[in-house]
């Protein structure tokens, strides 16, 4: 392979091949100048926050800079549905603590459901999807609750998942404070591995949160994934923090990493909405 | 007959390789006009009889080619070789050099006074081809082996920007390392 | 012991291991199934989940092939091919019994050689529809190529010290007393877990994993895709089937006659893997390339030292 080994680059030509723009170079991590890739990922991606966009640039498998951006949020009259509960309490309708507690368990089982399957742990994955459907469903506690504690269980337990996630991804909560996430991204003060569990402890801990009928506390405005009292919807400051957390990443940790703060775009549409609300 | 059909399509199949590799303008294209090339050339291993060298060639060009793969791939991000460029430097140069070369080893093979045939085909040529090309001298080709390994690790040691030092502090007792990607052993 | 096969037996293989794969994955479905919507109600139900993967290639047949801009479609569709391909010519000296359709004295590294073939495919397809995340897919394949090739070409050496011999039919032999598994346990482990890597599937899944949106098969589609990760449940059951030759003593057991203890072991030796998946997300590679070579190539080479010193006080 002796002379393949120094490729000789007779580039003539910059600019646009087959009407695609060509890599430039920019200097990168290890202090080596090689070509820069504009990659855009999402909006629409399986197991994606749906609508979100990032303007990633590439230097081989690093994540050099990223641009967060997303699509036009409709400015529909609807709540967002994960944080629907909480915003009708906010605005003085009665909503027992039964369907804060499922709407809480629901919403983190599908984030974890999403974080698990980008790492690829598809079994897991999909019970996490099943049992979502079934809080939702106002499937009684006693027919859940053995199914979602064994589930909580094996993620909890599994050795390889924390030696695949674990360093992805940290968030310090004075970090977090200071961008503004509230929910359990500033609680788990942590790595993607950390952020997975306090979804699953929360998930255990609103068990006892079903069948309970009476009314929602008037002080529990913190939903899935934050108050949603706050002057910002909670997955705005989640957004915010991407950047910082994304560059310097690998490409393969960028979606692991996002997985595990699981924006919800529906919120952003709540700036308007809780707006009303509190007017 | 069948195996002089068989040599003739390898051989052609083979030099028509060797070209591509200068006619192609996609990196990937080159790298596997070679690799095609150079397994037409453990096929004609194997059609001596050497099974074990030509089965070795072809799995070893195989990785080495693929692994050739990276390099490209790390060094340059245009997928699919959208950008045109050659793969040799002085590519009439090249060409000459490779033609003359070919010339002047067939010439010499066609012109080779070679022996006749005495006796029968050994049971494992591999063995005897081994023997007789180092035989006695199996001792120095098993140190110019390990040196050559060694020289290899050398290279690379010098060449890291960042020693373990870097990696687990000056006083080397961090628990673990300073590395921008971390690790699976969780040093 | 060993017999040429007959001439048939060429034109049986392919099918025999495409039926193999077909209820490898049908297996697979149906636990992913119980995972997905619970577990199986009736018989009949569970057979439906089974049959899914037929489905999906029934409508990967019909299904239109996609086009990209730039693409290399020679190159990509040569990698393609090139996975199935290299599944069946690697089955070629797998011992049924203790017949291979061929079983030549170099038989182990003819095996490595086309397990080889597999890296050159895997980029191939990532490169070639000009995509961006269909060639991470592919270079990540060598990546893994690089963490596996090693730890696996020891493992399979060790299978060869132990019966002085290349030829496969020699390795089912000497197990006559013992099998390997028995006192080469750690090259046993490390086959297996490299099995799956080459087979890119499961935990090994990296190169075709999600959080690259599909890796390198990203852009196929149609019968492409079929062909491909058609290939890649081949090379699966053609990996782990070879571990049976090697490790677990061929064909050899009491009172059935060798074919028949052949395919209960392959079966076994999927069984455990398929079922072994679920416990396990994809071993992603900056994390594994580590342990590969800082734990596994010491390991296996214990292991070979270990079988060396045996085989020379023999």
């Amino acid at each position: 392979m002796g002379h393949m080994g120094h490729m000789g680059h007779e580039m003539h030509t910059m600019g646009q091949v087959a009407g695609l723009p060509m890599a430039e170079r920019g200097d990168d991590r290890d202090e080596l100048r090689l070509d820069q890739l504009h990659v855009p990922i999402g909006p629409a991606l399986s197991n994606w926050p749906a609508g979100l966009i990032l303007r990633l640039t590439l230097q081989g498998d690093v994540v050099q800079d990223v641009a967060v951006d997303h699509l036009r949020v409709p400015s529909v009259h609807r709540l967002p549905f994960w944080d629907e509960p909480w915003l009708r309490a906010a605005q003085g309708e009665k909503v027992t603590r039964d369907r804060a507690a499922r709407r809480r368990c629901a919403a983190h089982l599908d984030s974890a459901g999403r974080l698990l399957a980008v790492v690829g742990w598809d079994d897991v994955a999909a019970r996490c999807r099943r049992l979502r459907d079934e809080v939702l469903s106002g499937a009684p506690r006693e027919g859940v609750d053995g199914d979602l504690r064994r589930t909580v269980r094996r993620v909890g337990r599994s050795r390889p998942l924390r030696w695949s996630i674990a360093g992805l991804g940290e968030l310090s909560a004075d970090r977090a404070r200071a961008v503004g996430v509230t929910g359990p991204a500033l609680a788990a003060d942590g790595d993607a591995y950390n952020r997975l569990l306090m979804w699953m402890s929360e998930v255990e801990r609103g068990l006892d949160g079903l069948d309970d009928a009476r009314p929602l506390a008037p002080d529990d405005r913190t939903g899935p994934r934050g108050r949603v009292d706050g002057p910002r919807p909670p997955s705005q400051a989640l957004l915010d923090v991407l950047p910082e957390l994304l560059t310097g990443a690998e490409f393969a940790c960028a979606r692991i990493i996002v997985a595990s703060l699981d924006p919800d775009l529906d919120e952003l549409a709540l700036a308007s909405v809780s707006g009303a609300a509190h007017a | 007959m069948l195996d002089d059909v068989i040599f003739w399509v390898l051989a052609l199949l083979a030099v028509a390789g060797g070209v591509m590799v200068f006619r192609f303008d996609s990196m990937a294209r080159a790298t596997y006009a070679l690799l095609t090339s150079l397994l037409c050339v453990g096929g004609e291993v194997l059609l001596l009889g050497l099974d074990y060298l030509g089965v070795v060639i072809v799995l070893m060009m195989t990785i080495e080619m693929a692994i050739m793969a990276v390099f490209m791939v790390m060094y340059m991000m245009n997928p699919a070789g959208l950008m045109p460029m050659t793969m040799v430097h002085n590519k009439k140069g090249a060409a000459v050099i490779c033609a003359a070369v070919f010339a002047v080893l067939a010439a010499g093979i066609l012109l080779a006074p070679w022996p006749s045939r005495r006796g029968k085909p050994s049971d494992d040529p591999t063995m005897d081809l081994g023997l007789s090309l180092m035989g006695p001298q199996m001792l120095t080709m098993m140190t110019l082996g390990l040196a050559l390994f060694a020289t290899i690790v050398a290279t690379v040691v010098l060449a890291t920007r960042r020693g373990r030092y870097d990696r687990f502090g000056d006083d080397l007792k961090a628990r673990t390392a300073d590395d921008a990607v971390r690790g699976g052993t969780g040093r | 012991m060993p017999d040429a096969a007959p001439l048939w037996a060429t034109v049986v293989l392919p099918v025999a291991l495409a039926v193999a794969a077909v209820v490898t994955a049908g297996f697979d479905a149906l636990l992913s199934g119980s995972a997905e919507r619970g577990s199986a109600r009736t018989v009949r139900e569970a057979g439906l989940r089974a049959v899914a993967p037929l489905r999906e290639a029934l409508r990967l047949l019909v299904q239109q092939p996609r086009r990209t801009t730039a693409a290399d479609r020679l190159l990509g569709r040569l990698g393609v091919v090139l996975v199935p391909l290299a599944a069946v010519l690697a089955g070629a000296v797998l011992p049924w019994g203790f017949r291979a359709v061929s079983d030549p004295s170099v038989g182990i590294v003819w095996f490595n050689a086309m397990e080889a073939l597999a890296w050159a495919a895997v980029w191939l397809a990532g490169w070639g529809p000009n995509s961006a995340l269909s060639l991470i897919g592919g270079y990540r394949f060598l990546a893994q190529g690089l963490a596996y090739e090693l730890p696996h070409m020891f493992a399979i050496t060790t299978a060869a010290l132990g019966a002085e011999s290349l030829r496969v039919g020699d390795v089912v032999a000497a197990q006559e007393g013992l099998w390997f598994v028995v006192w080469m346990p750690a090259a046993f482990v490390v086959y297996l877990l490299s099995a799956l890597a080459m087979a890119f599937w499961g935990p090994f899944e990296y190169p075709l994993s999600r959080d690259a949106a599909g890796g390198a098969a990203t852009e196929l589609a149609g019968v492409d895709r079929l062909v491909f990760l058609g290939g890649r449940w081949l090379l699966l059951v053609v990996t782990a089937g070879f571990s049976v030759p090697l490790f677990l003593g061929g064909g050899q057991g009491p009172l059935l006659p060798g074919w028949a203890w052949t395919l209960i072991k392959t079966a076994a030796v999927l069984m455990l893997l398929v079922a072994g998946r679920r416990a396990l997300p994809v071993l992603r590679m900056e994390r594994y390339m580590e342990v590969a070579w800082m734990v596994m190539v010491p390991l296996t080479l214990l292991q070979a030292l270990f079988v060396a010193v045996v085989v020379l006080n023999r």
